[in-house]
């Protein structure tokens, strides 16, 4: 029912651009891997390249095990059975959900009881009959993942399938297919520009840029132990800060004696990893600049002395900080990412300040 | 650093990939087509060499033509903005009463093709017309009558039976606009012809270019109207010169320089079209109607009803008159069922040809956007522009040099109707088109349909309307069609549109009108449903 995926050196190109560069990626029977990043890093072209869209130009594409891509291979998309979830569902608009569902498997003798049990599975049964133009965009986007779900794809594929959904939808809708997909227990890729969407829902976290792959893992080890600075600086908010030019900021942002790694590398901060300051702890001097309430937190844009560019501070519940308040700010205690010519990782500790 | 609005990531385009050989054959035949043909005419017009073709062209008769085509276009254009503008407005922005009615009615002229137009008129106030006829024997008076020959004739014939292109197109232009815009106007302190002039003029030019380039064009190209009223423009000159002249290389000069001036025409208006800005606006609500106030409603009304009169109930009427006479007649029923027989089969095949050319067309020009694609798109467009007269003659000269066994046949007139009336088709399939989103059939393909299959539950299900819409609009102009027929049909064949032609010519009004009537009833529920309702109800949607 759910297939391995192995991706090897999987290139794509349009005319002269490379959208996918050389791309290894192996995906774990029953598990739901996001390929995140930002417009245009290949995370769609490399999609659409397991679905069998875009033909590779180089490298080989597996699928429980057969290929189905390479130089001398070419299974057509219609006979890979993958399911794909389409950016807006592409439900066909002269059919009725029930006719959407039923399209991929209407040569079955069970077209019928499948077609029931796959809209009942997304909570549509009762919307059978309507047409695509009258569900809400949350209802639509489930009829697709039922209509790609009904012939029981060993794998399904997602392209952006909550983008042209509001944020309250978003939330409910992601719920609703983690619990699908298990329920389904197929693979499943999902393809997002959304770094929260992707921390979320995802067992594994493929982050892309400019058509690589820079890192698989986790949602939490991507986010706490990115491999590179620019996987710091695509997921999640922060700022890297260039250690040693800036003296003993470090030393006095932590509040202690600390090894400064030096010029040439960075260090990652997360607006998260700086507090205010208690009476009596040390820190660093800074000065609000601007500030964007969202109800339950708050996110401030600081000026640090000594340090030219900006820091972001998250401070929690009622705000009474108002721009241009002075403020003490100090490192929280934790293992900082620190890099070095942007990939070479570093760790820096800083240790709960003693005598607070 | 990251922020989590980004936008959202854009599905990759199909441009750059290479667009497949079932859209780019069919499409390139289509264009060739059109293109070939044309060419030839320069080719032939060279034949009897440069001085040949100089010494047809700056002829006299040359210039008589020429003058007596643009003094036309200068005639018809201001009369149809005139007749257009006005009850363009009264029908979308007033509370005239009735106003849905009228706004139909006011269209309806378009029912009437333009050589029944000319017949209506010469018929109702010619010498030997039913208002003359009646003037001359209370009166005495036959002076009227000449106003239905001629330059006038030409000039009311064509004004009152073009106008509609520029109407339907300012109704929706003024269906469209935005009150917010009046209202803004209102709030900066302009008065009642302040907001005219600057708000609402300038929301009406492009509907007035469009327009007025679909009237200029159709005056250039016209040959039914000049050649029943005897106007001697271009076309008519061009055609006297195949039918009367052995040599045909003096009708292939003429034909380049009728080229040469729609051509002209058509890069004035890109020219002007550059100038202006365009002004769309996506309007919260409609319009609120202007209130006409007692003073003016009448004065509205009178002027919509001598509007339909001339468009409508003189055409009708007249046609209605001389049928009643005319069912009499012996043996009219034959040869009028003959004739409907050949303009429907012809105009059937048309239909079906064009629409399997221009579906490929589109979605080769919607789907894989290239300098090549757009450079054949516009060159099919190019049949349409041109004169049918040149076109059919186009063809004439190629297919009796190249292609000989072809010549006299209903395979080349049907060819001739497909080169004309293809980008009709084209352009109504384009919104079908653009909404068949390619992920339909990648979704359809990735739950395991086969390409064949996929055509047929997904693509051409989802192309329908515009199929229809295409092959429908079509179907109408190739049955309605006059100067290429005359120069393309095989001998002994007739169209309802030859048929009435020939009537007209010889005097026998009362031949024409059963024909007539047949057209116009046959045209008039597809016009209404392709071309009046969508025009009418554009600026609602």
């Amino acid at each position: 029912m759910s297939a391995r995926v192995e991706l090897d050196s999987v290139e794509v190109r349009y005319g002269g651009v490379i959208a996918v560069d050389r791309v290894s990626l192996e995906v774990a029977p029953r598990s739901l891997v996001a390929l995140v990043g930002p417009s245009g890093c290949g995370k769609t072209s490399l999609l659409r390249a397991i679905a069998g869209f875009e033909r590779p130009s180089a490298g080989s594409v597996r699928i429980d095990g057969v290929v189905v891509a390479s130089e001398s291979v070419w299974v057509e998309p219609e006979r890979r059975a993958v399911g794909m979830v389409f950016q807006e569902g592409a439900l066909f608009p002269h059919m009725t959900v029930a006719e959407n569902v039923r399209y991929g498997v209407r040569r079955r003798p069970d077209a019928e009881a499948r077609t029931r049990e796959v809209l009942d599975l997304v909570g549509l049964g009762a919307l059978r009959a309507r047409y695509p133009d009258e569900l809400s965009g949350g209802q639509q986007q489930r009829a697709a993942l039922a209509r790609a779900l009904a012939p029981q794809p060993k794998l399904v594929l997602l392209d952006e399938p909550f983008a042209g959904l509001d944020s309250a939808l978003r939330q409910r809708i992601r719920a609703d297919l983690q619990r699908i997909l298990r329920d389904a227990g197929t693979t499943a890729v999902l393809v997002t520009h959304d770094q929260q969407e992707a921390l979320e829902i995802a067992d594994v976290v493929a982050v892309m840029d400019h058509g690589r792959i820079l890192q698989v893992a986790t949602p939490p080890d991507v986010y706490e132990s990115p491999a590179s600075r620019h996987v710091a600086e695509l997921i999640g908010e922060g700022e890297s800060v260039a250690c040693g030019l800036t003296g003993e900021l470090l030393e006095r942002l932590a509040g202690q004696p600390i090894a400064d790694p030096g010029a040439g590398s960075w260090i990652f901060i997360r607006p998260e990893d700086l507090a205010i300051a208690a009476p009596g702890e040390k820190g660093a001097d800074a000065v609000i600049e601007s500030t964007r309430y969202f109800g339950h937190d708050a996110l401030h844009r600081i000026r640090v002395e000594g340090l030219d560019c900006r820091l972001q501070l998250r401070t929690s519940g009622a705000v009474e900080l108002s721009s241009g308040t002075a403020i003490r700010v100090r490192l929280r205690p934790k293992h900082y990412a620190v890099f070095r010519d942007g990939t070479e990782r570093l760790e820096l500790e800083v240790k709960e300040q003693s005598g607070a | 650093m990251t922020t989590g609005a980004e936008a959202s990531t854009v599905a990759p385009s199909r441009r750059g990939r290479r667009a497949p050989l079932t859209y780019v054959l069919p499409s390139v035949a289509a264009a060739a087509a059109v293109v070939v043909p044309l060419i030839y005419v320069f080719v032939r017009a060279l034949e009897g060499g440069a001085r040949g073709w100089a010494a047809a062209v700056f002829s006299p008769l040359s210039a008589e033509l020429l003058l007596n085509t643009l003094l036309l276009v200068a005639g018809v254009l201001p009369l149809t903005l005139v007749l257009a503008l006005p009850t363009a407005w009264l029908v979308a922005r007033t509370d005239l009463p009735g106003r849905r009615v009228w706004g139909v009615l006011a269209a309806l002229p378009l029912v009437f093709p333009s050589y029944l137009a000319a017949f209506t008129l010469v018929a109702f106030l010619g010498p030997r017309g039913l208002l003359q006829g009646w003037l001359a024997a209370t009166l005495g008076d036959r002076s009227l009558g000449e106003i239905a020959y001629g330059y006038s004739g030409a000039l009311i014939a064509l004004g009152f039976f073009t106008y509609p292109y520029v109407y339907l197109l300012a109704v929706a232009a003024l269906r469209k606009s935005d009150p917010a815009l009046e209202e803004s106007a209102r709030s900066l302190g302009a008065g009642a012809w302040r907001r005219f002039a600057d708000v609402i003029v300038p929301q009406l030019v492009p509907s007035m270019r469009a327009g007025g380039l679909l009237v200029v064009l159709y005056t250039l190209s016209d040959f039914g109207v000049v050649s029943i009223v005897r106007y001697n423009t271009y076309t008519l000159g061009i055609y006297n010169a195949y039918r009367g002249l052995f040599d045909r290389t003096v009708a292939a000069a003429l034909a380049t320089v009728l080229i040469v001036l729609t051509l002209a025409f058509l890069a004035l208006e890109v020219r002007l079209g550059r100038r202006s800005r365009p002004t769309r606006t996506r309007p919260s609500r409609p319009p609120a109607p202007l209130p006409l106030g007692r003073r003016w409603t009448p004065i509205a009304l009178a002027w919509l009803t001598g509007l339909c009169a001339v468009g409508v109930g003189i055409p009708a009427g007249t046609i209605a008159w001389w049928a009643v006479r005319a069912f009499r007649a012996d043996g009219i029923a034959t040869w009028t069922a003959a004739a409907a027989s050949g303009s429907l089969g012809t105009s059937l095949a048309a239909a079906l040809i064009a629409v399997a050319f221009a579906t490929p067309l589109a979605l080769w020009a919607a789907r894989h956007p290239s300098p090549l694609s757009r450079w054949i798109e516009r060159i099919a467009f190019a049949g349409y522009a041109l004169p049918g007269l040149v076109v059919a003659l186009a063809l004439v000269f190629f297919v009796t040099r190249a292609l000989g066994f072809l010549y006299q046949t209903l395979a080349l007139l049907i060819a001739g109707y497909v080169i004309r009336f293809l980008p009709e088709a084209v352009a109504a399939m384009r919104s079908s088109v653009a909404a068949l989103s390619p992920s339909f059939e990648d979704a359809a393909r990735s739950l395991g349909e086969r390409p064949a299959g996929i055509l047929r539950t997904i693509t051409i299900p989802l192309l329908r309307p515009g199929l229809l819409a295409g092959g429908g609009l079509v179907f109408l102009t190739a049955m309605k069609e006059l100067p290429a027929t005359l120069i393309l049909r095989p001998t002994g064949f007739d169209t309802l549109a030859t048929r009435i032609w020939t009537a007209v010519s010889e005097l026998f009004y009362a031949d024409a009108a059963v024909p007539s009537m047949l057209l116009v009833m046959l045209s008039a529920i597809p016009m209404y449903v392709l071309v009046i309702r969508p025009a009418l109800a554009g600026g609602r949607s």
